[in-house]
């Protein structure tokens, strides 16, 4: 396989959502709402979680780096060998003198060089060769790489010297994009015909020192002093650099003699080394006193700059003032620069042993100028290949191990939502506390559904003895009425006898119950409380505000809506029937007498308030807890029938249905937050009291909540997925030869 | 005061911090970044103050790497021995990676891996008017983390700085941060190797002023932005004019070179006697207190958003809720309207005059039966359930003015107080929310009950003056007495208008009796007619009835709704204003005693001087 081929592959492995290769797909919700997603999805929906998570420790989007990689890998694979050599280094290091001294007079004349900050090149400018604006295809073939690597077009630099020292100096002549706020982000883009003869560009490049600019927007945000000011824009520009350097074969770092201790030599060495790792390295030393000789700076160089594996050592001495001179060196007259009358640096090699020390013969290859002919451009295209390559698999193995982690996480988080669900939902069934100080341990509370209060009336019939007789045909017939008229809300409309009956008892019991005593009410509001209680980590309700918003509001409402609908959970039969006889056979003779005669409606208000509670908050949905004593105890009690001593009752096992409800809750919350209900084997445990229970598995269809996206979203990865991008990125590097692999590695 | 007193009042500072952060961070990362900032303040105050003893004037000369800070202070050296013990020059060996002491005392505990005393007397070094010791540091941007650490550590050891930075260094963005540290102090800017491009010397060599030396129109702006920065970054410096120096490599006049900076120094330093280096001690240390507050309060924002989101959330809350809390107090018109209209009845009832009988006493009546007329006219009629019925809606009105007047007075401070807390523990929930995300723990963090923690001041103030603006108002829309006695006249005229028939015919009746009696023979007791109760209670209920109506339509009239509204209206308006008032003049507001949000809002509240 060819490399195209290869990148190819890599490409379509990475943006593959289907098919042959196994892919990332999401969890939860989003399972049903979206398709899988590629790799590159699922990277950058990690690099927005990583944004939103803190702007601080940001550290650069995997995505752009990747596809970038990738565009620039296609873009190189396929192109003819243009090979580029930043120039780069620190503050007035003299790196455009250097560049001067390979442009012909015309060039030259285009170059702004000198200390002050109007002097300073705040741009990164690219000198081609002219042949290569002649060969459409190249030229092409660059301004795409530079388009790739910048994400802006090229700015070409003005041929008159004053627009060019202005362009240089970080004014910008074209329209910019909404993304390019700083010039600095814009290329300026040059050919020179002294460029010709090697057939190599070089790229001049602003500093990463400078804190101070004159042209830029920086000024004082409101929360920034001046020295974060100042170090931002430096910054930034060590950022810029990291990026432009991604389009170099090799590096020349420029750095004046009393610099070379500082710490800011090794930053721009180490941003070559993460921009293209494996290229070649030159460190240029310029301005060396006079009194230094070779050898002293080749030793300093090679002391403290060995863990920096530099190809190459240059040096050039300080040529202005009167003593010492001799130490100068002469350029050969082989080496052709155009006469100006301005001096430049003449650098030398002085990683060889021995040190050549002038006025001793310097060797005519050791002069940098010659750099261009020991260079083979095609060797330096094939190493930039190969090094965006290598650092094309790193940033996929970074990108992998950031998704695998994020996977991993979304199990964990997955959990812990499971444990603060279920968490809420019980503290909305227990007894509340403070009502409860009889008993040692909190009761669970039977959720009074439509369901059980059908259910309780059903059996109220159907236990009914022969005196109640009048009064069951009358039950059986408002029952009817009761599904008939679709709910309860007819009931209002009985004569007015029964109605203000019905009426006074459900506000009493309403305000029994919404004052905690007896039985609970548990509104929208009241649940998304018990839920923000207990999350913590803000996975469900992230709002900030004090009141809950609207939206958070209408999810909960869906799950207790969807739970009233569709909770089917009952006591059970017998046992209720047995319990409700028991309350018949109970009854006094007047309560008899009472009952057998009094109208159903009245028997039965009560137990409809109960179910009207939900209609009587203006819309909002509630849930009513109540144990079943409470429930019968607010039935018969309107009826002037004495409460019953629950002691001598027979027991219902209302906890058992109570906790299905439960689990039914939970399972309908965790659908309307979309998140994957557990496993059975994974299923939430809780402390109920003393004791610890699991919740039960839900039986109600798992229906996710359309509206209800996670924030963050849930991930789960293919278990081949890996195997896979190891195999295609293993391959990448393969048809490079041995030798070279090793030499670049 | 002593020196002890007053590190002991700066140190103040950094224990409060301290101790915030330790209760809040307890566990996070920032906490340890904070003490360690809190401990570096420590030592910068005591750097200050103490000065290592000496009780000398320090120099100290800062700067970056390879700027010709050994250079410059060699120039101060005179002895060629001593000038040989400081190293200068580009390689390693020559680099300065310690601090250097040179004068004429050793400082006091000086670690020996990072310090090195040269001694050199008095009369060796530059003459300034007064014995000073001269203090070298390594340059802040060196490979070597280890000079770099004591670099900046030393730059609050010194009054006066000589901030050394080449001329094509000006730019760079490394001596903003270095002025920023060492804010406070007399700074004096030392340019060198100005090339010779940009220099030309145009008057005698040893001249008073930079003006001496006429520099390039870019030079002089790039110095101009550079001493703007420097101020910037340190406002409580004091930047003086700059000492230019040339690169005297290039002209090779090294020795010409140091005599015009030795010259310029002296008279830059002329000015600055030794009061005005005192005043700079103190101008240090609040510098550095800014310094540490920046620092944490950046920290803080940049490590935890959530908590100042909470806490921003919380203070906003608290700032907007007393007034809510009241206006919905008093924004319930029910219990405002009944109030009015039960003071307003009591008004008309005490002003009018009992010389009206029986109208007032039918009024009186009908204030404490209002709503249960309808059955009033029934019980008129004899029915007895009706009666009945009467008197519970009289027992019920007594109680509803009862709790309306509670309300107003006694209830309001609970009824705040509940609603302040009901509405602010969410937000405080919010908070420990995020503290408790912050900490990484799992459980919310509330170390006091809720009931204890917020409290809402001014209610007293409050109450008394709602309650004169009650009675203010009712003053103002009170009915006047002569009409009240106009209309209780015409009642009564209508109830003994309608009577006097009646009774004018049983006097009559009983006087032409009594004169029979008095004056004929005849005068016996039959001849006295016995008027029959049914008739004496019909003709009363007869002539009450026509009187009851008249009342009834006045007094519905006095308290008609529209006037009620108006009224109960203008009482909101005026309680909106006056909670606008209590609250800007501080009175109304509310207080927490929640010890960790003090704590939160303690530290946030740090940099308020320097974000505002």
């Amino acid at each position: 396989m060819t490399i195209s081929e290869q990148i190819e592959l890599l490409d379509r492995c990475l943006h593959n959502r289907s098919g042959d290769f196994p892919c990332v797909s999401p969890a939860g919700s989003d399972a049903n709402a979206t398709e899988p997603l590629s790799f590159i999805d699922a990277i950058r929906l990690i690099d927005r979680e990583r944004n939103q998570l803190s702007r601080e420790h940001h550290s650069g989007p995997l995505e752009s780096t990747i596809l970038q990689g990738l565009e620039q890998a296609k873009l190189l694979a396929q192109s003819q060998p243009c090979p580029v050599l930043a120039i780069t280094g620190l503050l007035n290091a003299g790196k455009t003198s250097m560049v001067a001294g390979f442009l012909s007079s015309f060039g030259q004349a285009r170059l702004l060089i000198g200390s002050s900050n109007q002097q300073g090149t705040h741009r990164f400018v690219l000198w081609l060769p002219e042949a290569w604006k002649k060969h459409l295809e190249l030229w092409s073939s660059v301004m795409k790489q530079l388009q790739t690597v910048f994400g802006t077009m090229p700015e070409e630099l003005a041929t008159d010297p004053h627009t060019a020292f202005r362009q240089y100096n970080g004014e910008c002549f074209v329209e910019r994009e909404q993304s390019a706020s700083d010039s600095i982000t814009i290329p300026l883009v040059a050919t020179d015909a002294n460029l010709d003869r090697w057939g190599i560009g070089l790229m001049d490049c602003p500093d990463v020192q400078t804190g101070i600019v004159n042209h830029a927007k920086h000024s004082y945000s409101s929360d920034q002093t001046a020295p974060e000011l100042s170090e931002s824009i430096a910054d930034f520009r060590t950022r810029m650099l990291e990026r432009a350097l991604k389009i170099a074969s090799a590096f020349v770092v420029v750095t004046s003699a009393n610099s070379i201790q500082d710490e800011s030599v090794g930053v721009i060495l180490n941003a070559a080394d993460k921009a293209k790792p494996g290229l070649k390295k030159i460190l240029a030393v310029n301005r060396v006193p006079r009194r230094y000789s070779t050898s002293q700076i080749a030793l300093e160089i090679g002391d403290g700059y060995r863990a920096f594996s530099l190809w190459r050592v240059y040096m050039a001495y300080h040529f202005d003032g009167p003593l010492d001179r001799h130490r100068l060196p002469n350029l050969p007259a082989t080496i052709h620069t155009p006469v100006t009358d301005v001096a430049f640096p003449v650098f030398f090699r002085i990683d060889s042993t021995p040190t050549v020390q002038p006025p001793g013969e310097i060797p005519l290859d050791h002069f940098l100028l010659t750099l261009g002919s020991q260079l083979d451009r095609s060797q330096l295209s094939l190493e930039l290949l190969k090094s965006t390559l290598i650092s094309l698999q790193q940033n996929c193995r970074k990108a992998w191990a950031a998704l695998d982690e994020y996977a991993k996480e979304c199990q964990r988080r997955i959990q812990r939502l499971h444990h603060t669900i279920a968490k809420a939902t019980l503290s909305i069934s227990l007894d509340d506390p403070r009502t409860k100080s009889d008993s040692t341990y909190p009761a669970l509370r039977l959720q009074v559904s439509r369901e059980i209060v059908n259910q309780v009336a059903d059996s109220l019939e159907r236990t009914a003895p022969w005196w109640a007789l009048p009064s069951r045909r009358l039950a059986r017939w408002s029952d009817q009425l009761r599904k008939l008229a679709n709910g309860v809300t007819q009931w209002v409309t009985l004569p007015g006898w029964i109605s203000d009956r019905a009426n006074a008892t459900s506000s009493w019991v309403r305000s029994r119950w919404r004052s905690g005593e007896g039985g609970r009410i548990i509104s929208s509001n009241a649940y998304g409380n018990a839920i923000r209680a207990v999350d913590i980590h803000q996975d469900l309700i992230s709002d900030d505000r004090v009141v809950l918003s609207n939206e958070t509001q209408q999810q909960i409402e869906r799950i207790i809506e969807r739970f009233q609908v569709e909770s089917r959970t009952r006591l059970k039969d017998q046992q209720l029937d047995e319990y409700t006889r028991e309350i018949w056979k109970r009854m006094s003779w007047r309560q008899r007498l009472w009952t057998g005669v009094a109208p159903a409606g009245l028997l039965f208000a009560p137990l409809l308030a109960v179910v009207m509670m939900p209609l009587d908050f203006g819309g909002t949905t509630v849930l009513v807890y109540a144990s079943m004593k409470e429930l019968l105890f607010a039935g018969m009690a309107s009826v002037g029938m004495a409460m019953i001593n629950s002691d001598q009752m027979p027991q219902i096992a209302e906890q058992e249905a109570a906790w299905q409800q439960l689990s039914d809750l939970f399972a309908i919350s965790c659908d309307a937050f979309g998140i994957p209900r557990p496993a059975p084997d994974t299923l939430p445990e809780l402390t109920v009291g003393a004791s610890k229970k699991k919740l039960l598995t839900s039986g109600l269809p798992v229906r996710h909540d359309i509206h209800a996206m996670q924030r963050k979203p849930l991930l789960s990865i293919h278990p081949d997925f890996q195997v896979q991008l190891d195999r295609v990125l293993g391959q990448l590097l393969s048809s490079f030869p041995k030798d070279r692999q090793e030499r670049t590695a | 005061m002593n020196r002890e007193a007053e590190l002991d009042q700066t140190a103040m500072l950094s224990r409060r911090i301290v101790e915030a952060t330790g209760r809040l961070f307890s566990g996070h990362p920032i906490a340890v970044r904070i003490q360690q900032a809190c401990a570096d303040y420590d030592q910068q105050c005591h750097d200050i103050l103490f000065g290592r003893g000496l009780h000398m004037l320090t120099i100290a000369i800062i700067g970056t790497k390879g700027q010709g800070k050994t250079w410059t202070a060699r120039q101060m050296v005179l002895n060629e021995e001593t000038r040989r013990n400081l190293p200068s020059g580009v390689l390693a060996n020559e680099a300065t990676t310690r601090l250097y002491w040179i004068g004429s005392m050793p400082p006091e505990s000086m670690n020996l891996a990072h310090e090195k005393y040269v001694y050199c007397p008095p009369s060796e070094m530059l003459d300034l008017e007064l014995p000073y010791m001269l203090l070298d540091t390594p340059g802040t941007t060196d490979a070597n983390h280890h000079a770099t650490e004591i670099a900046s550590a030393a730059l609050s050891l010194s009054p006066i700085q000589l901030l050394v930075i080449r001329r094509d260094q000006l730019r760079a963005s490394t001596t903003s941060p270095l002025a920023e540290r060492s804010e406070g102090v007399i700074c004096i800017p030392v340019i060198t190797s100005i090339p010779l491009q940009e220099w030309n010397e145009t008057k005698p060599r040893l001249s008073d002023s930079r003006e001496s030396v006429a520099t390039s129109p870019a030079l002089e702006s790039d110095i101009h932005r550079f001493i703007k920065l420097i101020r910037d970054s340190a406002p409580q410096s004091q930047v003086l004019e700059p000492i230019l120096v040339e690169d005297f490599e290039a002209t090779g006049d090294e020795q010409g070179a140091a005599d015009r900076f030795r010259h310029q120094l002296r008279i830059r330093l002329q000015g600055h006697p030794l009061d005005a280096l005192a005043r700079t001690k103190s101008n240090r240390l609040s510098a550095a207190g800014e310094r540490l507050k920046h620092q944490v309060h950046r920290l803080i924002q940049a490590e935890t958003p959530q908590l100042s989101l909470a806490v921003l959330s919380l203070q906003d809350e608290a700032r907007n809720l007393p007034r809510r809390a009241i206006e919905s107090v008093i924004g319930s018109p029910i219990v405002l309207e009944t109030a009015i209209r039960a003071r307003l009845r009591t008004q008309i009832v005490a002003d009018t005059s009992p010389v009206c009988f029986p109208y007032r006493t039918t009024l009186s009546l009908l204030s404490l039966t209002h709503g249960a007329w309808d059955r009033l006219i029934l019980a008129m009629t004899g029915s007895i359930p009706s009666v009945f019925g009467t008197f519970v809606a009289w027992a019920k009105n007594v109680q509803q003015s009862r709790k309306a007047e509670w309300d107003l007075q006694q209830g309001l401070r609970e009824r705040l107080n509940g609603q302040v807390l009901d509405q602010l523990t969410p937000i405080q929930t919010q908070f420990h929310r995020a503290l408790a995300h912050i900490r990484g723990q799992d459980s919310l963090v509330n170390e006091t009950p809720r009931s204890q923690t917020v409290r809402l001041n001014g209610i007293d103030e409050f109450q008394s003056r709602s309650q004169m603006l009650f009675e203010q108002m009712l003053q103002r829309y009170r009915t006047s007495r002569w009409l009240l006695f106009g209309i209780a006249t015409l009642g009564m005229l209508l109830f003994w208008g309608l009577l006097a028939g009646p009774i004018f015919s049983i006097y009559r009746q009983y006087i032409s009796a009594s004169i029979g009696a008095l004056a004929t023979d005849q005068g016996f007791v039959d001849t006295y007619h016995h008027p029959s109760l049914p008739l004496l209670m019909s003709s009363t209920i007869l002539s009450f009835v026509p009187m009851l109506l008249y009342a009834m339509v006045t007094i519905a009239w006095l308290l008609r709704r529209s006037k009620i509204e108006r009224l109960s209206g203008a009482l909101q308006t005026e309680h909106h204003v006056l909670v606008n008032e209590l609250q800007q003049n501080g009175i109304l507001c509310l207080e927490f005693e929640d010890p960790l949000l003090e704590q939160a809002q303690f530290l946030l509240a740090l940099d308020r001087k320097r974000t505002e």
